[in-house]
């Protein structure tokens, strides 16, 4: 029988209930331990490793025999972190020494006060002959196992790291609460370990590794390996469907409170962000893209609503958007959805024709209708009858043509150049356009009766900008292409690149990014995209960012103050102070907010 | 470690459970000892926080003519090895110690697994080098052919040294009977102490 079940049961409903992924901070010091907790640290984890890294050593060192690693950890947590922390603390604890009485231990360690323990240093972390070795002289993994009992029976919570199917396994049959698949030793040039697999590797991995533990109502976390950030940890966790990260050397790889804060701040942040978008909360989230429309921010989820909607009707719609949103990837999903799908959609970009060619290839001609007019020739229009026909840069069409098409609008009847027959379509039209077609229409540059007759339906794609959430969403898309058509030795982005990434302002937006992507690809000399690899148009200060007035935001459907507080953290890609001074709040009252809707 | 295999020991010397270093240094000078009275101290010649400076100094004020590498990075191999190499922690680390030691007036000893290592041992000029024969799982599962793989590299490394520096023999007790061959062959033997 436990002893105090209720301590651990209210350890895990407090971590299961996070809003967001769940993040652990594997701390070393007391310094990191309250700056990760002020981040947003759902729990500490007290190694070590974290004392090692503070002195500037890398995690691995935890390993070797050069310190007491038992002796460290409780020397760190009792002296300057139990008490002075909120979230529950756990204890690092290593049973590779035989003489370590495992069961006076834990009474120790919970009289400290520790909610719980990990299985750490592991012997998970040792691969080869010395891991037979360790097992067969009975200090290996078996008497991790005999430790996650004792804790359970014990009452305290359990964490367990384990690297194959095996290991969760038997962790499973001794009781283990919580499931960290360890994909070994943070890799990347900061650390100096070689990579050993990518971050799209690591997810069939994990996947493995978890499998035993899956539904079983065990939280379920990632450490390691190629996840060197936040946004690595928070696209492997949604891709694997599992519930959080263990921040290690990603988190005080710099011994500075405020680099750990914002790591962890970021983290916190960023899965918010997309948990808040997310239908469900947490959970395996393995939809595929709808549509090939990439992403998880509230905008992008409209969009991907509104094509739903309104795909199988056949009501003209208008898309507006600026250069690079994707307004041809709408327009496809758009026919896609619809039953006209069995026909390829016609396509013709308004602004790449002639205007004098361009009334002949909307609506086409009779022979004789003009010189050079030798024999009959339909137009797009007539080709997209029974399908979808989309014009891009409508805005650049001329008033003729505005009021032509119009009137195929309203039945669907138009005459071919040179001839008075009426010929019917059934096209369904699409339009996009980049520009402001309101102001063109007050302008007198577009025909109202034209714009109302579009505005109907019309589908705004959000600027990459505005949802910069979805950036290692895109990222992961295009690098998988990448490396399918340009270069397969590139393995990932590292964390000072992926930061870059997700403070740049976009102006080209999605395309820009793939390019941006592409071109790193094809210059990066290794296998992992770093900042200098990538050449990104204009400054990447995003001080330099001019927020859109305040009412042009509150223009839009009236918000919650969670997701009003969700956008401005997006906006200003997760810095508080300026999320603060875009809201017109102090960060102090930010802050208490954050908190209150559970956002840290 | 009274009481356990000496097997077990081996391993928990190479394990974060103490700091190996400081407790061989704590209990040299806690001893009475005449001048050079212990002529190989066992160090872990990788140890990031003892200054290798330091180390020499305080084995040289315990009356230590010379120092060895064990327990060593040498023995662990596959990923878990490359990793601790890539992060500088590895065999050709602790050969730099030995290096340094010698440099200041003490003898170094090279433990080694392989002829790989041996021949970077030799490269390094240290003055002996004693051949361990390697893991016990594998001498516990085919002793023969672990006691014939010791012999052959006691062989190659007597050649590749040619007088340079004698070629010992660690007679492990695990299989102490299975090294007579090698033991014959190599000049000269270590034995566990326990």
């Amino acid at each position: 029988m436990e002893a105090r079940p209720s301590v651990r049961q209210h350890i895990l409903s407090r971590l299961r209930s996070s809003n967001g992924l769940v993040f652990g901070a594997a701390i070393g010091s007391g310094l990191t331990a309250r700056a990760a907790e002020q981040g947003g640290a759902d729990f500490l984890l007290v190694l070590s490793a974290g004392k090692f890294r503070m002195a500037g050593l890398p995690s691995l060192t935890c390993m070797l025999p050069i310190g007491d690693s038992n002796e460290i950890v409780s020397r760190i947590g009792r002296s300057e972190i139990l008490g002075r922390v909120s979230a529950p603390v756990f204890f690092g604890l290593c049973v590779l020494n035989p003489r370590l009485e495992i069961r006076s231990r834990l009474r120790e360690i919970q009289r400290w006060g520790f909610a719980g323990i990990a299985n750490f240093p592991t012997v998970t972390s040792i691969e080869g002959d010395f891991r037979e070795m360790l097992d067969t002289a009975g200090i290996g993994f078996e008497r991790e196992v005999e430790l996650i009992r004792a804790a359970r029976e014990e009452g305290l919570t359990t964490l367990v790291y384990v690297s194959n199917a095996e290991e969760a396994r038997r962790m499973k049959a001794a009781g283990a609460d919580i499931y960290c698949a360890s994909l070994g030793f943070t890799t990347g040039t900061q650390t100096g370990v070689p990579a050993r697999l990518n971050l799209f590797q690591a997810i069939p991995l994990i996947d493995q590794i978890l499998a035993p533990v899956r539904n079983t109502g065990s939280l379920l976390l990632v450490e390691g390996g190629p996840i060197v950030g936040s946004a690595e940890a928070v696209q492997v966790c949604e891709a694997c469907g599992i519930h959080g990260y263990i921040g290690g050397s990603t988190v005080d790889r710099l011994p500075l409170q405020t680099a750990v804060r914002a790591t962890a701040a970021g983290f916190k942040s960023l899965s918010a962000s997309i948990h808040a978008t997310t239908p469900g909360g947490r959970g395996p989230h393995r939809d595929r893209w709808p549509w090939g429309v990439i992403g998880r921010s509230p905008s992008i989820r409209q969009v991907i609503h509104q094509i739903e909607r309104v795909a199988p009707t056949r009501l003209p719609i208008l898309i507006l958007g600026e250069n690079g949103t994707g307004k041809e990837l709408v327009a496809r999903a758009l026919h896609g959805a619809s039953s006209r799908n069995s026909r390829d959609m016609i396509i013709l970009n308004c602004a790449a024709i002639p205007r004098d060619l361009l009334e002949s290839e909307l609506f086409g001609y009779e022979p004789g209708a003009f010189t050079g007019a030798t024999r009959r020739r339909i137009g797009k229009f007539e080709d997209a009858h029974g399908s979808t026909l989309f014009l891009d840069e409508i805005g650049d069409l001329e008033p003729a043509l505005q009021a032509k098409l119009l009137r195929v609008l309203e039945d669907g009847r138009f005459e071919r150049i040179g001839s008075n027959v009426l010929q019917y379509t059934d096209a369904r039209i699409v339009c996009a356009t980049n520009r402001n077609i309101r102001e063109m229409v007050s302008a007198g540059l577009f025909r109202e009766d034209l714009y109302y007759r579009l505005c109907a339906i019309e589908i705004e794609i959000p600027p990459l900008r505005d949802r910069a959430g979805d950036i290692p969403l895109l990222i992961e898309h295009f690098l998988n292409e990448i490396r399918s058509e340009l270069n397969p030795n590139i393995d990932a982005i590292e964390g000072d690149a992926m930061q870059l990434l997700l403070s740049h302002r976009w102006p080209g937006n999605v395309r820009e990014l793939r390019h941006v992507l592409e071109r790193a690809a094809v210059l990066c000399s290794g296998s992992i995209i770093g900042s200098h690899d990538l050449a990104l148009r204009g400054s990447s200060d995003f001080d330099r960012f001019q927020p859109a007035p305040a009412s042009t935001r509150t223009a839009k459907s009236p918000l919650t103050e969670k997701e009003w507080i969700l956008n401005a953290l997006e906006e200003t890609h997760y810095h508080r102070t300026k999320a603060a001074a875009l809201l017109g709040l102090s960060r102090k009252t930010l802050y208490n907010k954050m908190l209150r809707y559970g956002m840290l | 470690m009274a009481g356990l295999s000496p097997e077990t020991v081996d391993l928990l010397g190479c394990l974060p459970i103490a700091n190996v270093n400081a407790q061989l240094v704590d209990y040299l000078v806690s001893q009475e000892r005449q001048p050079h009275a212990v002529e190989f101290a066992c160090v872990f010649a990788a140890d990031p926080f003892y200054d290798p400076g330091q180390l020499i100094d305080d084995l040289a004020a315990a009356n230590v003519s010379g120092i060895a590498n064990l327990p060593s990075l040498g023995i662990l191999s596959g990923r878990f090895a490359e990793v601790m190499s890539a992060s500088g922690f590895d065999f050709q680390r602790e050969l730099q110690c030995l290096e340094f030691a010698k440099r200041n007036g003490l003898r170094a000893s090279a433990f080694i697994w392989n002829e790989q290592q041996g021949t970077a041992a030799l490269q390094a000029r240290v003055d002996q080098l004693i051949v361990h024969p390697g893991g016990f799982l594998r001498q516990a599962t085919a002793p023969r052919g672990a006691a014939d793989a010791t012999v052959a590299l006691v062989k190659k490394l007597k050649d590749r040294a040619a007088g340079q520096a004698p070629i010992l023999l660690y007679r492990h007790p695990v299989l102490y009977n299975e090294l007579s061959e090698a033991a014959v062959l190599a000049e000269g033997t270590i034995v566990y102490g326990g």
